[in-house]
């Protein structure tokens, strides 16, 4: 058996009920590492142009990395990639939780699913074992319920659970995949897919008691565990796991960058009310007395970061049930300062009814914000609304508009096709309150701050993402503290604020790069990476090589981060989607921030637009459309990509 | 003169749990928003805020200033 890596695929044609396996070479898994560029390997080669995204055409697949499942933090990652049915443009997301190891020891390292089944089932694979099952009596459950009905009926509590809730079923598009009833694939709609096919769920067990699972060099591992576990204290994740990713709201406020009122301001006078430290000292599972580092932190298999968070609230109007977890960062956002509501309780149970019906919280929340500024400008009424007042600051109503998207009721039904889908359906003039890159909602960092991540945004192939390269910080004010780490990259020469200079785009791609591979190989970007995390770029390298026994290089990583881009950006192309469709949402342009300290603040169109032709170029990709020359997909060893793109 | 100091996210730890990151400081007049982060020992680097605005750290604190402290994240 090879280290680190399965060797084995399992494929599922859902139509017809066929189950197959497929044996790729070493020289496949060391070309896309796994995740999201191994998804595009069969997305590429298997699924027809022009795909309807909620069709049997579409595929959808799952897969982990070649060191998912390792004994060491921030590996256990799941990527699910097919085309989206919020962007119509590739779509792809990550998940941590225990799923992803569980699915590697269950003996796979993807699963590739095809067609539609004609009715409800869920895949079940057990130890190298697999079949189709009934989900007819899971359908329209929750993720909770359907949870522990599967742990009563496979007779193992210790099984992984994937599943969508029924806003997968009713092809929310922006549904997401959930395990753990708190972990998601949030972006781009991958749980619509998953409903479209009918696919309730995908559940995994590795062998009892028994992990199978070789390492190459196994006490290297073990000992890159012990050095992680023993430099927390004192890393830039220490303040992460003991707060949660909201701990940094307060420091985005003062810079102006926490994007209020759908990003019509950069600050949030409530702010305090919903950061990481107050969730801490109130609604975390036991710090009623003092003992949440214990009860209300999660983690991830393996992972000693223990980032996650545990929420529970017994009384008043929003009662929240800690088997769903807690909100990030980005959720306490969305819910929260997009929407103007300061209402942490409220928040929690936003979040918890997005764990439930299984939803991306980002797309919501901002979808809601964007309805919230349309009403307070007259564009969206009580008449549209079913009588709700959807005001920013109205946290009964944003609480009400996520149920009702939820469950598809009334104006949520609406909704639930993403801000951008709505607004051409509304009209009046809605789109021009739309934060959309992509038709993706965007997340909770500001391109008017962030300008190299307003480049990330516009370009990335499935719509505006905050994790697909490193902030600006960095390689600004901040670069001090990371001048070490950004070296093995051959970044040393940090950049004005605001910059969008050849070498602040130099910054943006080459990060990019890593971020790319880090999706592939599939680690978490808390734990890995090339500025703040606890490990760096090149213990990364060393990781990969102590599971598969590699002698792998950084370049080689990046290549094929690189790589994994290229194939996305050529899906889009083969899409008809090009530089066109490379944009940020008009209002960043047109409309100055207002209050705190980015008053006034744009994102300014010339320097932009030109930062877009040297982010191309620095691509290599044609700069008039944004696509991958054949050139280039040539020294990517995807020759065979330009050739199906007939450049 | 007195700063009012309150310590966010991890730079809480700085302090003892039950301050919950606020405690209050005498310094001499002219001493800057540096020597708050030199006087409680914290070794991270930080970002500041003086009575909610952004602020360096060579910034001159004035008598009864609120000063933030955050525990600087470039990504995020
Ligand atoms: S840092 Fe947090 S999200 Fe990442 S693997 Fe660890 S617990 Fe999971």
């Amino acid at each position: 058996m090879p280290y680190g890596y399965n060797g084995k695929i399992l494929h599922v044609n859902l139509t017809s009920g066929e189950l197959t396996v497929e044996e790729p070479p070493e020289s496949f898994y060391r070309q896309y590492l796994g995740g999201s560029a191994l998804n595009m390997h069969y997305l590429l080669t298997q699924m027809p142009a022009h795909a309807d995204p909620l069709g049997p055409d579409n595929i959808l697949a799952l897969s982990v990395g070649v060191t998912t499942g390792a004994p060491v933090s921030g590996q256990s990652r799941m990527t699910s990639t097919a085309k989206s049915p919020l962007t119509g443009a590739i779509g792809d997301a990550q998940c941590g939780g225990f799923f992803p190891a569980e699915m590697k020891f269950a003996g796979f390292d993807a699963f590739i699913i095809k067609g539609r089944s004609p009715q409800p089932v869920y895949l079940w694979v057990n130890d190298g074992q697999y079949e189709l099952r009934d989900a007819s009596h899971l359908w329209g459950k929750i993720t909770g319920e359907v949870e522990a009905i599967l742990h009563e009926e496979l007779g193992d509590k210790n099984i992984e659970v994937a599943q969508i809730g029924p806003a997968g079923e009713t092809m929310v598009r922006y549904a997401a995949i959930i395990n753990m009833s708190n972990r998601a694939n949030g972006r781009t709609g991958m749980g619509a897919v998953m409903g479209s096919k009918n696919l309730k769920a995908v559940v995994v067990r590795g062998k009892k008691g028994k992990k199978k699972f070789t390492v190459a060099n196994k006490q290297a591992i073990i000992d890159m565990a012990r050095y992680g576990a023993k430099i927390i204290p004192e890393s830039d994740v220490a303040g992460l796991g003991k707060y949660g990713t909201a701990e940094t709201t307060g420091s985005q406020q003062v810079v102006g960058g926490l994007p209020s009122y759908n990003f019509n301001s950069g600050v949030f006078d409530e702010w305090e009310a919903i950061d990481g430290t107050t969730m801490y000292d109130t609604i975390l599972r036991g710090a009623d007395v003092d003992k949440q580092d214990l009860r209300g932190r999660d983690t991830c298999y393996s992972c000693t970061v223990r980032c996650k968070r545990v929420v529970e609230i017994t009384e008043g109007p929003y009662k929240v049930d800690p088997h769903y977890g807690g909100p990030e960062y980005e959720t306490t956002s969305t819910f929260g300062n997009y929407c103007g509501v300061g209402d942490l309780a409220a928040v929690a149970y936003a979040n918890q009814v997005c764990n439930q019906y299984g939803m991306d919280t980002i797309s919501c929340g901002a979808t809601i914000a964007w309805a919230m500024e349309c009403f307070e400008n007259g564009k969206i009424t009580t008449d549209d609304t079913g009588g709700i007042e959807l005001k920013f600051g109205n946290a009964e109503a944003m609480v009400t508009m996520t149920e009702m998207i939820a469950r598809g009721e009334g104006f949520g039904q609406l909704l639930g096709l993403g801000s951008a889908a709505a607004a051409e359906a509304i009209g009046r003039g809605t789109e021009e309150y739309l934060i959309t890159s992509h038709k993706q909602e965007a997340p909770a960092h500001m391109p008017q701050l962030k300008s190299s991540l307003g480049v990330i945004y516009a370009t990335n192939p499935f719509g505006a993402d905050h994790q697909s390269s490193e902030h600006d910080a960095a390689y600004e004010k901040d670069f001090d503290s990371y001048a070490e780490r950004l070296k093995v990259l051959d970044l040393t020469q940090p950049q004005p604020k605001r910059s969008l200079t050849p070498e602040k785009i130099r910054y943006a791609v080459q990060t990019q790069y890593i971020y790319s591979a880090m999706d592939s190989v599939n680690v978490c970007q808390f734990v890995y990476g090339p500025t703040w995390q606890l490990f760096h770029v090149d213990q990364l390298r060393d990781l990969i090589e102590y599971v598969t026994g590699w002698d792998i290089t950084v370049p080689e990583i990046m290549t094929v981060g690189e790589r994994r881009l290229n194939m996305l950006r050529a899906f889009n192309a083969r899409e008809g989607i090009d530089r066109e469709q490379d944009k940020l949402p008009e209002k960043m342009f047109k409309k100055a921030l207002k209050g705190g300290r980015s008053d006034g603040l744009k994102v300014d169109r010339a320097q932009f637009e030109a930062a877009l032709d040297e982010y191309y170029r620095q691509n290599e990709w044609d700069i008039e459309t944004g696509i991958p020359t054949r050139h280039k997909l040539e020294a990517l060893d995807l020759g065979w990509v330009a050739e199906m793109l007939k450049i | 003169m007195k700063i009012n100091v309150t310590l966010h996210g991890i730079l809480r730890d700085y302090l003892p749990r039950p301050a919950k990151g606020k405690t209050t400081l005498t310094l001499p007049d002219g001493a800057r928003v540096a020597e708050v982060v030199q006087q409680l020992n914290i070794t991270r680097s930080v970002s500041a805020a003086v009575n909610g605005e952004e602020a360096e750290l060579d910034r001159v604190l004035q008598d009864d200033d609120q000063l933030q402290l955050f525990q600087l994240i470039g990504g995020g």
